[in-house]
């Protein structure tokens, strides 16, 4: 119910003094949460800790302090308010009960007079006796000047009534203000719906490099759409807004919104993966308590899985992670250090592919990384490489793969991640594509939108590429663009045939690449090992996996076609020509 | 990986300390619904229910990280000794 201009003072008084209570309960508890903390503090500070963990922790435990003064401070504030607004309503209806009171008053004394003025001889009515005729003219003058008095003394009522509504009008806006003020809520108001939709990215982002953690986590929450607008933000501005805050900033940011830094372009991959490794946590941390999402709790352990694979050869940096996305969770994990590699290749998967085969996505890519660090040692290359398993879009199923939606979708993804990765790292370093299947069309539609580029691009497989593409609309150095596929792959031709899509092989100025195997490698005399159909591509040791190497080290001269032939002239070719 | 050797009884001190911290935060009982404040007034009553509902999200984000602490503080001391190696030590 609200109050009306009938009953301009309604309100109970005392429920509003209990939610004020229970206000002033929370705001007490939390100040005794306080206090527990800083006993935890002081047990962690006990000299007899001595693990190099310790200052850490004791970081740890500081974080939640400020937010928790503001939670505690705001709730008080609270309390306050709402007992001076019990308050303001008791005035109130004081005033109202007087008001009315007078009011009834004055209608009486005019109702009063008028039933005496009506009783009396009308005006111009003598009795003859000039005496009477007087004292009822007085009667009358009295009576009618009650009533007027009365009418009179009623406009001013309504003008206090009119008053009270207004006062009730002014105190709820106030109520309403500060009730949401900064001193209630902390600091998180200062970013509201429009503030977020008229800032730049960039700018947006300085903005909340200066909340608290958990300012930024409830800006989150009040504000899902913060999320989209900052991951359209400019790569290169984010970067250098970067390199400019200060540790404790980045820290900030990093456990606020680990769901937007761990995708955020220009952010170093190194904090990316923090951020990421912290929601892969979180979020099975919750999923499993909850015991909801079974499938997307599968999906989220498989990348956790992954990443224990890690080792001192094969680093590793989760360095996207959507736990949310539909249908499901989407990831990209480097075998490497993605920020310091001068070499980097991501590695595009196709049909079927999907969070769910993390570990295997990650094998694979620790064995492109190890084949190229062989080969790198071998020719005596220097530099150092890193090899993404990027899983970072929703591919198709035997349906779909027909189709050109996914390929878009993920081409968009795709291009954002590229033009991140040259905002993050920088020039001066190699870029390769690897592309298996759909893969393929998705990353030529990519590497087809301006600005976006690579060294190499490699195929295996290829599921087609769409008819909007064209050799010469690839960002991509001349010479540079491989294509490879088995002799028994039974997908790819048929995936080609059925959607209409280009074969990359018929292109004139694509490579090949040899695939088979089963012959011996004609430099390093070992022989490689046989991939079959549509899904050994990157086996180890395989012939496929020697070419992606060298094609992503820059040696696509000692590249073997079918057959194990070596380009002429090749720093491994001894033959003359035809091996 | 960092050194996170710590005495167990301290360990469980904290521990207790922490879990006895979380406990203080759950306010969802206390959130107020539009109209059950006994304002009166719909202005208010949305307010005061809109700063509930945020008061009551920024204990919950505490509480988890509270009992996170609380439930796996050598994970998140690592957590924290590795983010003082990609960003920079805090003051």
């Amino acid at each position: 119910m609200a109050w009306t201009e009938d009953h301009p003072s309604a309100g109970y008084p005392d429920q509003i003094r209990a939610v004020a209570r229970a206000r002033q309960d929370a705001a007490d508890g939390i100040r005794e949460a306080i206090s527990r903390l800083d006993d935890a503090r002081g047990i962690a500070e006990d000299d007899d800790w001595k693990g190099e963990a310790k200052s850490s922790f004791l970081t740890a435990l500081d974080g939640p302090g400020p937010d928790l003064v503001v939670l505690a401070d705001g709730l008080d504030h609270h309390a306050q308010l709402l007992r001076g607004y019990a308050g303001d309503l008791e005035t109130l209806a004081e005033t109202e009960r007087a008001l009315r009171e007078r009011r009834d008053e004055l209608h009486e004394d005019e109702a009063a007079a008028t039933r005496e003025l009506r009783v009396l001889a009308p005006p111009g009515f003598t009795t003859g006796d000039e005496s009477e005729d007087e004292r009822i003219a007085r009667r009358r003058a009295r009576y009618r000047e009650t009533i007027e008095d009365a009418r009179s003394g009623l406009d001013a009522v309504e003008h206090d009534w009119d008053e009270l509504v207004r006062e009730r009008r002014r105190i709820d806006r106030e109520l309403a203000a500060r009730l949401t003020d900064a001193l209630s809520l902390g600091g998180a108001w200062r970013i509201d719906a429009e503030t977020i939709a008229s800032s730049s990215a960039s700018a947006l982002l300085e903005k909340l490099s200066e909340l608290s953690e958990g300012d930024l986590a409830l800006l989150l929450e009040l504000h899902p759409e913060l999320a989209e607008t900052l991951i359209e933000a400019d790569p290169n501005a984010v970067a250098e807004l970067w390199a400019t805050l200060s540790p404790e900033a980045r820290r900030t940011l990093v456990n606020g919104i680990p769901e937007i830094v761990g995708n955020l372009g220009g952010v170093p991959y190194a904090a990316r993966d923090l951020a990421n490794r912290l929601v892969l946590d979180r979020t099975i941390t919750r999923l499993e308590a909850t015991g909801l999402g079974s499938q997307e709790l599968s999906d989220l352990r498989a990348i956790r899985e992954a990443l224990a694979t890690a080792s001192k050869n094969y680093p590793m940096q989760l360095v996207s992670l959507d736990a949310d996305a539909e249908p499901k969770p989407l990831a990209a994990i480097s075998v490497g250090d993605l920020d310091t590699a001068t070499n980097a290749t991501f590695q595009v998967s196709g049909m079927y592919s999907s969070t769910s085969d993390m570990v295997n996505a990650v094998t694979d890519a620790k064995t492109m990384k190890r084949t190229e660090d062989e080969w790198a040692t071998y020719l005596g290359l220097g530099g150092s490489t890193a090899v993404v398993a990027w899983i970072g879009y929703s591919s198709p199923d035997a349906i779909t793969v027909l189709g050109e939606g996914h390929a878009r979708t993920g081409a968009k993804l795709l291009e954002q991640e590229l033009r991140a990765y040259d905002a993050t790292v920088g020039t001066g370093t190699t870029l390769n594509i690897n592309a298996h299947s759909y893969g393929t069309p998705t990353v030529a539609i990519a590497l087809s939108q301006p600005g976006v580029s690579a060294d190499s691009f490699a195929m295996y497989g290829s599921a087609g590429l769409t008819g909007d593409v064209s050799l010469g609309g690839l960002h991509v150095p001349d010479g540079q663009v491989w294509a490879g596929e088995t002799i028994d792959d039974p997908w790819a031709p048929t995936g080609r045939i059925l959607s209409g899509r280009q074969d990359p092989a018929d292109w004139t100025g694509v490579n090949e690449f040899g695939t088979n195997g089963g012959e011996t490698d004609p430099i390093s005399g070992e022989r490689l090992a046989e991939s079959h159909g549509h899904g050994e591509y990157l086996i180890p040791s395989s012939e496929s996996v020697r070419n992606l190497a060298l094609i992503n080290l820059g040696r696509g001269d000692l590249v073997t076609s079918d057959l194990t032939t070596l380009a002429p002239g090749s720093p491994g070719d001894d033959s003359g020509g035809v091996v | 990986m960092t050194d996170l050797s710590i005495d167990r009884e301290h360990l469980e001190q904290i521990t207790r300390k922490l879990e006895s911290a979380a406990e203080r935060l759950v306010l969802q009982s206390r959130v107020v619904s539009p109209g059950a404040a006994g304002l009166q007034s719909p202005t208010a009553e949305d307010a005061l229910a809109e700063a509930a509902r945020q008061h009551a999200a920024r204990a919950e984000a505490l509480h988890t990280r509270l009992s996170e602490l609380a439930e796996r503080p050598t994970t998140v001391a690592d957590r924290f000794a590795q983010q003082d190696r990609v960003l920079g030590e805090t003051d």
